[in-house]
């Protein structure tokens, strides 16, 4: 089959009535983004690609190895591969300001921040698009999996890979100036491509995790910026079991790096109690400790008119990436606090992530967990 | 905007800074010696061919000679692959060395030894230019001529060390031969230049040391060079340089000239932009073909940068050898400048080859990508 047979025909139709847009891309040395280049260019597009460097090694105490020097060497190949222009803008004071201050902020609190959904929220589809405007082009294309239709955010048509859930958060002003081509596609499909037309990257692995923190361990990372309080573990019954080294080391949910020893089922962090220091753990993985049935969600960003939706209706949610969708009845709050109500009780439903509802395909927005 | 995209010509080239493009005496020389049948052999080898190459080389060597007006009794001349090899090679060579002083102007490849190396310190410029070393060391590292500001700066006569290394590759062919010589060059135990900042080919940089200095090489092997850098050499780009160099000495006056013309020119009419600034950061001359402009804090710096490209317009920023992603320079961090306005000052540098008309077109396309 030839390459070009590969392109799913809703994209041929899309670019047939876009043709005469300017289209910035944003690469990043992925495998993903590169693809999402060759597409466009492959369909008679004007693609400029653009890399973000949004880390500042220099105040990295550790920097892990030149990892953005190779994932803009891997820009470099690509885009003279498929023929197209690329530049690079230095996003990382902003990516400082914006995202890694409220990362830590959020881990001081004791919550778990989800850094990801915030930089598709301030730097790529914020400053990013400032700039796109700025230089006049039309249309943002990203290498993500989720599709836009009628100007909705919708999941990508791959589910595992589907990757609405870190975009629930942009301003859905943009979205009719937003392309993403690979969410009509399967990831497997994009591989083949990257391998068909030859692209450098096109085994690389895939990014897992937190951008910045890359292959390190995130507790020695975060303690570049944050001291931990040693305080005690307790279990159910209140009865210290251990010590912890800091509260913003853990998560809800958290097996490893407890250093519990002792017979039984292993043990789970499901509560963190931050005026008192203390971490609450539990035995087994199914433990009612870890489990709830409703949470309440607050600076909630909607895709879609508030108003057209309808709070009497069942929707479905997911509280972490590429969770399975689960059943729920959101009652509003106010315009942007919402309790959500799950059919099926919850594990590990963890504050300062985020829960991000949809109905059926079309994702409605979300809101931080409190 | 398609039809400027077009234009790759080099009259929107002004980062001659960063690389010279290659000039036409050198383009021809090249061509006559790649005619058909032609063979630039490996100059190591014993046979015929081999010799011819080796005396293009020898060629070569003669004019490098003849232009630091020095002999092969006091110095040794190898050719590296780079300014960044030749540094490293000086770097490794002085490591065992107790203390050591950087000038804030230095190669980044010297200004890792700041956080590396606990013998290491940074001499500073002051506002006027002057090299201020007061502590003694046993090596300093020094680049008379910033990458980024192009400002000449001054004082290496009174840089307190044993030994001296001076990065030239700004100097050469900028400034006034005799002047190189007698405030630089002199002072200097070890000189190293690029090829590719004075119109040569890229892939050399000659590196002059005194025969008093003692000397390993870093790359062993094959025993090229008088065993002092092992590795098959780069003679294409040895005999360009040999070209380039008798061009900048024999033409220099003319040069220099048209260089003052074109950037009085371009000073004059930048005036005319509201938000572009001339700057000059130190208070001392900056090289004859080189100026900085500074964009108005309100336009962004990367912004900026890729309009003018879209225009085919190439002008630089930050030091002229780092990649391609900005970062404020250890030199304009000892001066105190605030990293969001580095961010908006720029280097225009003029060739040989521009006229007065590049210079318009320049102006009209940076009025352009200010205003729109």
């Amino acid at each position: 089959m030839s390459i070009k047979k590969l392109i799913p025909p809703q994209l041929i139709n899309w670019a047939e009535k876009n043709k005469d847009k300017k289209i910035l891309l944003a690469i990043s040395g992925g495998v993903d983004s590169s693809v999402t280049g060759w597409i466009l260019k492959e369909l008679g597009m004007s693609v400029t690609a653009v890399f973000m460097k949004n880390w500042d090694e220099d105040k990295d105490p550790e920097p892990s190895k030149c990892s953005s020097a190779e994932d803009f060497s891997d820009v470099q190949s690509v885009c003279h591969k498929i023929g197209i222009d690329y530049h690079t803008v230095n996003l990382a004071s902003e990516y400082w300001d914006e995202v890694f201050a409220h990362f830590l902020n959020e881990l001081k609190a004791g919550r778990t921040p989800n850094p990801d959904i915030l930089c598709n929220k301030e730097i790529k589809f914020k400053h990013l698009f400032r700039l796109l405007n700025e230089l006049k082009f039309d249309v943002l294309a990203t290498g993500h999996y989720a599709r836009i239709e009628n100007s909705k955010l919708m999941k990508g048509v791959d589910e595992n890979k589907d990757q609405s859930y870190f975009l629930y958060d942009i301003n859905k002003q943009v979205l009719p100036r937003v392309t993403f081509p690979l969410g009509c596609m399967e990831k497997s499909t994009v591989r083949e491509i990257a391998n068909k037309v030859g692209l450098a990257n096109a085994n690389k692995k895939d990014s897992t995790g937190i951008c910045f923190i890359g292959e390190r361990k995130f507790t020695n990372f975060v303690s570049n910026y944050l001291k931990g309080k040693k305080g005690k573990i307790l279990d159910e019954n209140g009865l210290v079991v251990g010590e912890h080294s800091g509260l913003a080391f853990y998560t809800i949910g958290q097996r490893h790096g407890l250093k519990l020893g002792g017979a039984g089922e292993p043990w789970f962090v499901y509560h963190k109690d931050i005026t008192s220091n203390e971490l609450f753990v539990t035995r087994g993985t199914k433990s009612k400790y870890l489990f709830k049935q409703e949470l309440i969600a607050k600076n909630c960003n909607w895709l879609v008119d508030i108003e057209t939706i309808d709070f009497t209706k069942k929707y479905s949610a997911k509280i972490r990436y590429r969770q399975q969708d689960q059943a729920c009845e959101i009652t509003k709050i106010d315009n942007q606090s919402v309790r959500v109500l799950f059919e099926d009780p919850q594990r590990a439903i963890a504050p300062g992530q985020s829960v991000v509802f949809y109905d059926q395909n079309i994702c409605l927005g979300g809101g931080v967990i409190q | 905007m398609s039809e400027s995209k077009a234009n790759k010509s080099l009259s929107g080239y002004f980062d001659c800074m960063s690389t010279y493009p290659t000039l036409d005496c050198v383009k021809t020389h090249l061509r006559a010696l790649l005619g058909k049948d032609n063979l630039i052999a490996n100059s190591s080898s014993s046979h015929y061919f081999g010799r011819e190459a080796k005396s293009l080389i020898e060629e070569t060597t003669e004019v490098i000679l003849k232009y630091f007006n020095i002999s092969r009794e006091d110095y040794s001349i190898i050719y590296c692959s780079s300014a960044t090899e030749a540094a490293q090679t000086l770097k490794e060579n002085f490591s065992y060395l107790k203390t050591k002083g950087i000038s804030v102007s230095a190669h980044s490849c010297f200004m890792e030894l700041i956080n590396k190396d606990i013998s290491a310190s940074l001499i500073n410029i002051d506002v006027n230019g002057r090299f201020q070393s007061e502590k003694k060391n046993d090596v300093a590292y020094i680049n008379p001529i910033s990458h980024e500001t192009g400002n000449i700066f001054s004082g290496i006569n009174d840089v307190n060390s044993d030994k001296v290394v001076v990065d030239g590759s700004q100097l050469v062919g900028k400034i006034p031969r005799v002047e190189m010589l007698s405030n630089h060059f002199q002072y200097s135990d070890c000189f190293f230049f690029s090829g590719h900042k004075i119109g040569a080919l890229t892939g050399v940089a000659p590196l002059l040391i005194k025969k008093s200095v003692k000397f390993k090489p870093l790359l062993l092997g094959g025993g090229q060079q008088t065993q002092l850098r092992a590795g098959t050499v780069n003679t294409l780009a040895i005999i360009s340089l040999k070209t380039a160099l008798e061009y900048w000495h024999n033409s220099e006056a003319k040069i220099l000239n048209h260089n003052s013309e074109l950037k009085n020119y371009f000073c004059e009419k930048i005036l005319s932009i509201e938000n572009i600034n001339l700057v000059n950061l130190f208070n001392c001359d900056q090289i004859s073909n080189f100026t900085n402009i500074e964009v108005d804090e309100s336009i962004n710096g990367d912004v900026f940068l890729i309009k003018l490209d879209e225009y085919r317009i190439a002008i630089s920023r930050g030091s002229a050898c780092l990649s391609s992603s900005y970062k404020i320079t250890p030199l304009l961090k000892s001066i105190g400048l605030n990293p969001k306005r580095a961010k908006n000052i720029f280097r225009v540098s003029f060739g040989i080859f521009h006229s007065k008309a590049d210079v318009d077109h320049l102006v009209d396309v940076l009025k352009k990508c200010v205003t729109n």
